[in-house]
């Protein structure tokens, strides 16, 4: 019995929190109780491979726990390169810039041994199963995203055209990475189950994908039905004579003014 | 001024020749079959997708409701969007194996699509991020249009 309830405590409980936390910052502006129900999620999920171990579930925490090094490294070099540019507030000195670039080289370079050298993810023994399904999406919804940002600062944008190559060359980079983890063999998965997972992770972007829409489109229609079934707001009469000359009379009160020097 | 649009054939065209390369190649070295398996994970990725997202937006409807003094039509028309899917989730799932993957039961199966998610959501988040971080990096790279503020 206590075996049964574990993952429940230990993974789908901090689960639960994680996602209570995410919904409750769409609307509230209080992160008094939001930040720690976010914080005691990722740590519960983190935490997991060695609270749960013999849930099956916990593999995805192992997994997240050997990615944070990578996907910091990348957010952080992100961070600094953003704040160490041209912007206006909270300003990082430059100096700090080639840091930046490293720290997202380093990353991406990291997961890139991850699939081919060493510190593959494992779990019990074998690689972890949703390593597999982690790496090639990430890889082809990179590759996707930035080229079609890329194509949106050509056309939307103006004179962002070297941008728009900056990210042309990421999105051509990630499908190279792609294209070679489909060509050769990585550390303990082969290019043809890299080959057959690429399948799987087209169908989990779209799937992905046309869900959400599906229920910004549910949530819409309920709106606008409610919105619709609401009686006409009560029409004002418009302003008198009287009420049309005080407004004349605060406006003339307030424009005008003296000219600069 | 003339105002630039975005044509939205053009942006998808662009969204999807990542995908179409990586196809082609993936066919090409004779992987030509879009599988039982691939669509089953389409399948369920759909639904958990919806599901999982219905309830977010579900939670925020109580945000829509404080401002238009707490009605229940649209909390009950939302919980009804949500119940909906669940409900295809299960008569799928317990009525015949179009959605059923590896997995032995269907608890198994409507946990692991959780558990799925949070991998591939989170790839995919890594990439909206990588996206974003990048555009951002290279826009501040470039010399400011406008005088800096002192």
């Amino acid at each position: 019995m206590e075996e049964a309830l574990a993952p429940l405590f230990f993974f789908w409980i901090p689960l639960f929190l994680f996602g209570i936390g995410v919904s409750l910052t769409f609307f509230t502006k209080s992160s008094r109780f939001v930040i720690p129900l976010i914080i005691v999620g990722i740590i519960g999920l983190l935490s997991s491979p060695i609270t749960v171990p013999n849930s099956d579930s916990s593999a995805v925490g192992k997994l997240l726990l050997d990615l944070l090094i990578p996907s910091t490294a990348l957010l952080g070099g992100l961070y600094i390169i953003i704040f160490s540019g041209n912007v206006p507030v909270q300003r990082i000195s430059k100096t700090y810039r080639p840091l930046g670039f490293l720290l997202s080289l380093f990353s991406m370079t990291y997961l890139c041994i991850m699939h081919w050298h060493s510190f593959t993810p494992m779990w019990r023994g074998q690689a972890n199963p949703y390593w597999i399904i982690f790496w090639p999406t990430f890889l082809l919804a990179s590759a996707s995203f930035t080229a079609l940002f890329s194509m949106i600062l050509v056309t939307i944008g103006r004179d962002r055209g070297k941008n728009s190559i900056h990210l042309f060359l990421i999105s051509v980079f990630t499908t190279l990475i792609t294209l070679l983890a489909m060509s050769y063999d990585g550390n303990i998965t082969t290019a043809e189950q890299f080959r057959d997972y690429i399948w799987m992770a087209f169908a989990d972007i779209f799937g992905i994908i046309i869900g959400c829409l599906l229920a910004i489109f549910a949530f819409t229609i309920v709106i606008a039905v409610y919105e619709k079934s609401m009686p006409e707001p009560t029409q004002t009469s418009p302003p008198t004579k009287e009420e049309w000359n005080h407004v004349e009379s605060v406006l003339s009160r307030h424009l005008g003014g003296i000219e600069d020097e | 001024m003339s105002e630039k649009r975005a044509d939205w054939k053009v942006l998808l065209s662009a969204a999807s020749i990542p995908f179409l390369l990586i196809i082609l190649v993936n066919i090409l070295i004779g992987n030509p079959y879009f599988s039982e398996e691939s669509f089953k994970r389409f399948a369920n990725a759909i639904l958990t997708a919806y599901i999982i997202t219905g309830i977010l937006l579900m939670v925020n409807m109580f945000a829509y409701a404080g401002s238009r003094e707490r009605p229940y039509a649209p909390i009950m028309g939302m919980i009804i969007a949500v119940m909906a899917g669940v409900g295809i989730g299960i008569l799928l799932l317990y009525n015949n194996d179009i959605l059923m993957e590896n997995n032995g039961s269907f608890q198994a199966q409507a946990l692991y699509n959780i558990v799925h998610i949070i991998a591939s959501g989170f790839a995919m988040v890594l990439a909206v991020l990588l996206t974003i971080g990048s555009l951002f990096a290279s826009i501040t790279a470039t010399p400011t249009r406008f005088p800096e503020e002192e």
